[in-house]
């Protein structure tokens, strides 16, 4: 294995750039009342860390996180005090469906299918979009796969 | 000694280098040694996952910033695929760290990644030249692993997956060197392989089915259906046919030969084996005409190797398994010499005289013959090149099939031909063969041939040219 051997002591370097871009995000989110603190920046690359682990996927920026951010914070249904929980848990539910999908789609459908669904259907509930919003989305994705196999 | 020690621990240790992580293995020996320090190993580590940053962007056409752990592992893997290649290629592991020292990752990369396609190139050439010159025979891991490595060259990736050597390869080489990876053992093996066809070619092709097919009968298995290497039975019953006593050149034993073989080779003690194939090696080398250097080094390098085999045979008292020996049958080659439309250029012509002419042995410039003329005209064109001499032609015509020899029959017989069929029974060869005093030997020596034939063999050649002659689709 020579990701181990590779990524090594950089890692802790790579966390700290990434939590400063995270931060740096202020200026844009600020316009829709939402802010981010440090630590929290340190809790979502935390948090995108051990999702990436449990779902055996490899991510070497911060950018999904950004984008996650920017298309959310957008939603009515979110405020400064729910926006950095559902970041935690839209995390989980983006890369697991990078998997299900086997990286079909790509980052930028995923996401924008996942705001339709919390904005709509899921009324901004995480907990609804993680099951029934999670089958729509995947029956979608079967439909559109079956018709381009026809 | 303390100072010694001292000296040492500073040097890279070659044993130390896995050849398989070679760039790895050079970090972790130079930090060891002193020469690389943990600022510098974490620089190329960050330039690494730089280069890996860029690939997966590509790998995904820039529509995902996350791969799973095996792309990324496989992606990583190709980058020092090709830092391994580079390195590994400066030979001295001190040089290559130095390289490393001094060189961004990234040139270091795009250097291996240009040695890696260069090698692809040859091997695609390489599996040209093996797809054009493979051997006839029904051995299905020998054509299955030919059919399959065109696949291999379909999918490969040397960005993605400069690592990859997922060939279905399953006909085993006799020297098959497991230290190399990747493209470069695909490399390596068909340069092994195209080695050992080229060997087998200096022989004729059903001479080999029916060594393979005595292999059927003395293992009682369908040779079709092994794991067997061409090369090592053809080798192996060509040294044997000559300590037989037969001339260079033939593989083809039979069992009357066979038993006095194995009781002469029985009676040697096991320290006499390799200086007697060394000595077969030599005279079938000889005898043969064998200049090509790399054929040369992998027939000597087998010898070893066959002695080995022998001496252990002879431990088990199995050397009859080892040697492919059958009926005594004649073995006339029937219609599958001459496949007109295959004319050598003057380039290969020029160089197959030569092959004849430096022969020593009738047997040798005959198996020069019947294994690289496949057009008839060509075939004429040696008989007319002042190459065999008297006898030589007659031995030369007794190896040939009905077709062949009625081919070279229209030629002989024109004048006759011109007045329709000929009754060859009715011949007067002694005429003949006067009034072709003044043509070219071959024709003459035909003559020759074909008045000493048997009365049937007579009849079967001569219907075959009227056939011929009257443009009839022969079967």
């Amino acid at each position: 294995m020579l990701l181990p051997d590779i990524l090594g002591g950089n890692l802790p370097a790579m966390w700290v750039s990434q939590i400063r871009t995270l931060v740096e995000m202020n200026a844009e989110l600020e316009e829709h009342g939402l802010k981010l603190s440090e630590k929290e920046a340190g809790e979502l690359v935390e948090e995108r860390n051990r999702v990436l682990k449990s779902c055996g996927r490899i991510e070497l920026e911060i950018e999904l996180t950004r984008k996650l951010m920017r298309a959310f914070c957008t939603s009515p249904f979110i405020d400064q005090e729910n926006f950095v929980p559902v970041l935690h848990d839209l995390h989980e539910v983006f890369y697991c469906l990078k998997n299900e999908t086997e990286d079909q789609l790509g980052d930028d459908t995923v996401i924008e299918r996942l705001k339709d669904l919390f904005s709509g259907v899921c009324e901004g509930s995480v907990e609804y979009l993680k099951g029934k919003g999670l089958e729509i989305f995947m029956e979608r994705y079967r439909q559109e796969k079956l018709g381009q196999e026809l | 000694m303390q100072i010694n020690s001292l000296v040492d621990s500073k040097i890279l240790r070659q044993e130390k280098m896995d050849p398989y992580q070679y760039t790895v293995s050079l970090l972790k020996e130079g930090f060891r040694a002193g020469q690389l320090g943990q600022s510098e190993i974490e620089n190329i580590q960050l330039q690494s996952i730089l280069l890996l940053k860029e690939l997966i962007e590509r790998y995904t056409k820039g529509e995902s910033s996350s791969v799973t752990a095996d792309t990324a592992e496989r992606l990583l893997g190709s980058v020092y695929f090709c830092l391994d290649t580079r390195l590994k290629g400066i030979g001295v592991p001190q040089e290559a760290l130095a390289e490393l020292k001094t060189r961004s990752v990234r040139e270091i990369y795009e250097s291996g990644i240009a040695a890696v396609m260069v090698c692809v190139e040859e091997s695609k050439a390489l599996f040209h030249r093996v797809w054009q010159r493979r051997l006839a025979i029904p051995l299905d891991a020998y054509n299955a692993t030919l059919s399959d490595l065109p696949g291999f060259f379909e999918k490969y990736s040397v960005v993605f997956g400069a690592q990859d050597a997922a060939a279905s390869i399953d006909y085993p080489l006799v020297f098959d060197d497991m230290r190399v990876c990747g493209v470069f053992y695909i490399r390596n093996y068909l340069e092994h392989l195209d080695i050992e066809t080229e060997f087998c070619h200096l022989f004729p092709l059903p001479q080999i089915i029916r060594i393979f097919e005595d292999f059927s009968r003395i293992c009682s298995t369908d040779y079709r259906k092994t794991l067997t290497n061409i090369f090592e039975i053809v080798m192996n019953n060509a040294v044997f046919s000559v300590l037989a006593g037969n001339e260079p050149g033939s593989i083809t034993l039979t069992e009357d030969q066979s038993r006095p073989l194995q009781t002469r080779i029985m009676s040697c003690a096991p320290g006499q084996i390799p200086m007697l194939v060394e000595e077969a090696v030599a005279r079938l080398v000889r005898g043969m005409g064998i200049r090509e250097e790399r054929i040369l080094e992998y027939v000597h390098r087998y010898e070893g190797l066959l002695a080995e085999r022998i001496q252990a045979v002879m431990r088990s008292g199995s050397l009859g398994g080892m040697i492919m020996a059958g009926e005594d049958r004649e073995t006339h080659m029937d219609g599958m010499l001459f496949q007109d439309g295959e004319r050598m250029d003057n380039t290969r012509f020029g160089s197959v005289m030569r092959g004849i002419a430096r022969c020593s042995g009738t047997q040798g410039k005959i198996r020069i013959i019947l294994s690289s003329i496949r057009s008839s005209q060509d075939f004429i064109d040696i008989l007319e090149g002042d190459c065999l001499f008297g006898r030589e032609f007659t031995l030369l015509f007794g190896k040939l099939g009905d077709v062949e020899l009625a081919v070279l029959g229209r030629a002989v017989f024109y004048d006759e031909l011109r007045n329709g069929p000929v009754d060859f029974k009715s011949i007067d060869f002694g005429k003949k063969i006067r009034e072709l005093e003044m043509e070219k030997e071959w024709q003459q020596q035909y003559a020759r041939f074909l008045a000493g034939v048997c009365p049937d063999r007579l009849t079967a050649v001569g219907n075959t040219i009227n056939r011929i002659r009257l443009g009839f689709e022969l079967d």
